[in-house]
């Protein structure tokens, strides 16, 4: 067991140092002289000169990743071209917002989609099963940004029970803090609802069909107790692996849901610096979130090792 | 899969949906992606307006016989764009699933038939590619290329083509080495003749689902940049952009958002059920389910 847990943390090892690469190489890839972009035009071509040896730009590309690689591991990100804030620094003071979005909107999909995809499958080809089924693949089919939209018209506009836009730290008030995220949550969650409940769902039809659900059954055990103490357990690992890649989907999707709903939070960060053309920033957002993503997949597959012992490489 | 007989329990899984229910689906989906379609065909041959013409004095008109749908802040009438935004969706999503499925089967096929070191640096690479999830390879290289319809078509079709590179190598791993490979090697045939005539065959099912599925998430993708203003620049009418358009006066113009995102999702709709009646039909793996 610690065999493999050490074999798939180090698998991790040569990933990140890919998606290093693959940033490296995405940012070097922007037309233009980075030396010239940082300073302006008026600049001397002795100045551009200067700024070029201190970026380290006159040295080959392979030494300019090494250089870079170095600061990005000790945490040296850059500064901010607009701002000349330090890029670790604005990270880390948007992570609070998309944490909780996430890790809301995560939770909700999960607590919902569990019992909903196990009830689906165990009433397979009933009127109920059909109902969860066709909701799923109607969630599937709304954008969050429509549906954001949609949503904030109808409670906040028409109705005007919750705020239209809007946003407080949730470490300030939390019980203000919770009714800005009501409808960010329940937009960037439906979706993902849908998807994890097909995924129970199917794994959940699977497990139905072993010989050892059936003897459970046939000793006499009460469908309640054959759903929670033999099927549940034994969906849980695929279902638990879908959630980790939605954990994921969500983090890349923050940046459209908090656009929608103008929520200071990474993925806002990251849509910013694209329309600023402030590079140093869409780097640390790239690599912030690739790394997290990355992270979950490890974490998710350790918990896989845990709750199912069969698991080996 | 259907010929294995099983006990009770195991046969009632795997009789799956009724057969109606299961036509249903397909019926529904084919219907809804035909009235895509036709959309589309509409936006490029005629549009009851000029999708882009600017007319001042029917600003924010309500849906009237005259505009099915109202018109917009500039007087644009709004069913003329949704037809033209249906054009641009179709053609950016169907170029990136051809370029992703075309592009990734090469790379897949080279890549599980001939192993070594390449295989091994085309893995890592797709597993590297795989950590940026959902959008974000995509926003990345749009924010490289500016904003322009084959920048997306690149960028969209870059981040899809590790899952066609996974599924075609998966593929062509499990079918090498099955006895007709065998037997194609052994007449003389050459490698190549082997992989195009007897292994890439068994390909064509799977990446027929997978670029469905890659079609519909296409189109999601394709109007979300558009919304964060990174996909077709205007004026040229996207679902995405008009949806973003219509953020800032939807109080007074409900209808300027209702009807892009209800394209949209009547596109996804489409595109899911038809690709879930597919993958009944096709992949026999799924059909018990």
């Amino acid at each position: 067991m610690w065999q493999y847990a050490l074999k798939r943390l180090l698998m991790t090892v040569p990933t990140l140092f890919l998606v290093a690469v693959i940033v490296f190489v995405l940012i070097r890839l922007i037309p233009g002289d980075p030396a010239e972009i940082m300073l302006n035009d008026l600049d001397s071509d002795a100045a551009i000169a200067d700024m070029r040896r201190d970026l380290g730009l006159d040295r080959p590309v392979a030494v300019q990743f090494l250089i870079w690689l170095r600061n990005v591991v000790s945490g040296d990100l850059g500064v901010s071209i607009m701002t000349g804030v330090p890029v670790l620094e604005s990270l880390v003071s948007r992570l609070e917002v998309t944490g909780v979005l996430t890790g809301l909107a995560v939770t909700a999909a999960a607590l919902l989609a569990i019992p909903a995809g196990i009830l689906a499958a165990w009433r397979q080809n009933t009127a109920t099963d059909f109902a969860i089924v066709f909701a799923t693949i109607l969630f599937l089919s709304v954008p969050s940004f429509w549906l954001g939209v949609m949503l904030i018209f109808l409670f906040a506009v028409v109705l005007g029970w919750l705020p239209v836009i809007g946003f407080v730290s949730p470490s300030e008030d939390l019980a203000a803090s919770l009714v800005y995220f009501i409808l960010p949550v329940v937009a960037l969650a439906l979706t993902d609802m849908a998807a994890i409940t097909r995924m129970v769902r199917a794994q959940t039809l699977e497990v139905l069909r072993l010989d050892y659900v059936t003897h459970a059954q046939a000793k006499g055990l009460s469908e309640g107790v054959v759903l929670t103490r033999h099927v549940f357990k034994n969906a849980f690992g695929p279902g638990l692996t879908v959630i980790g890649l939605t954990l994921g989907g969500l983090l890349g999707g923050a940046a459209v849901t908090e656009t929608v709903f103008s929520l200071p939070g990474i993925g806002r960060l990251l849509v910013d610096a694209i329309y600023e053309r402030d590079y140093p920033v869409l780097q640390g957002c790239l690599l912030l979130i690739a790394l997290t993503y990355v992270l979950v997949n490890l974490i998710v597959d350790l918990l896989y090792m845990v709750f199912d012992p069969r698991v080996r490489l | 899969m259907e010929k294995v007989a099983g006990g009770g329990t195991a046969d009632r899984q795997r009789r799956g949906r009724p057969w109606f229910l299961r036509r249903l689906n397909g019926m529904a989906g084919s219907g809804l992606l035909a009235v895509v379609l036709v959309a589309a065909v509409f936006g490029v041959l005629w549009t009851p307006y000029d999708p882009v013409r600017v007319d001042f004095t029917e600003r924010f008109a309500a849906p009237s016989l005259s505009h099915w749908m109202g018109t917009d802040d500039f007087g644009r009438d709004v069913l003329s764009r949704v037809l033209a935004g249906a054009r641009t969706s179709v053609m950016v999503s169907l170029s990136t699933v051809v370029f992703a499925v075309v592009l990734g089967t090469v790379i897949g096929a080279v890549s599980g038939f001939f192993g070594g070191w390449a295989d091994r640096l085309v893995m890592m690479l797709t597993d590297a590619l795989l950590a940026f999830p959902g959008l974000l390879l995509a926003l990345s290289i749009m924010a490289i290329a500016g904003p322009s319809a084959w920048g997306i078509v690149i960028a969209l079709g870059l981040s899809y083509m590790p899952n066609v590179i996974r599924l075609v190598r998966g593929t062509v791993l499990s079918v090498r080495e099955k006895e007709f490979a065998e037997a194609s090697r052994a007449l003389g045939n050459s490698a190549a003749y082997t992989l195009f005539r007897h292994i890439l065959p068994n390909c064509v099912a799977p990446l027929i689902v997978l670029g469905t599925m890659l079609f519909g998430s296409a189109i999601l993708a394709e109007s979300a940049l558009s919304f964060l203003g990174l996909g077709v620049p205007p004026p040229a009418p996207t679902w995405g952009g008009m949806l973003s358009e219509a953020r800032g006066s939807f109080v007074q113009a409900p209808w300027l958002a209702v009807f892009p995102g209800l394209c949209i999702s009547i596109a996804l709709l489409g595109v899911n059920l038809f690709g879930d009646a597919l993958r009944d039909r096709l992949d026999p793996r799924m059909r018990r389910l």
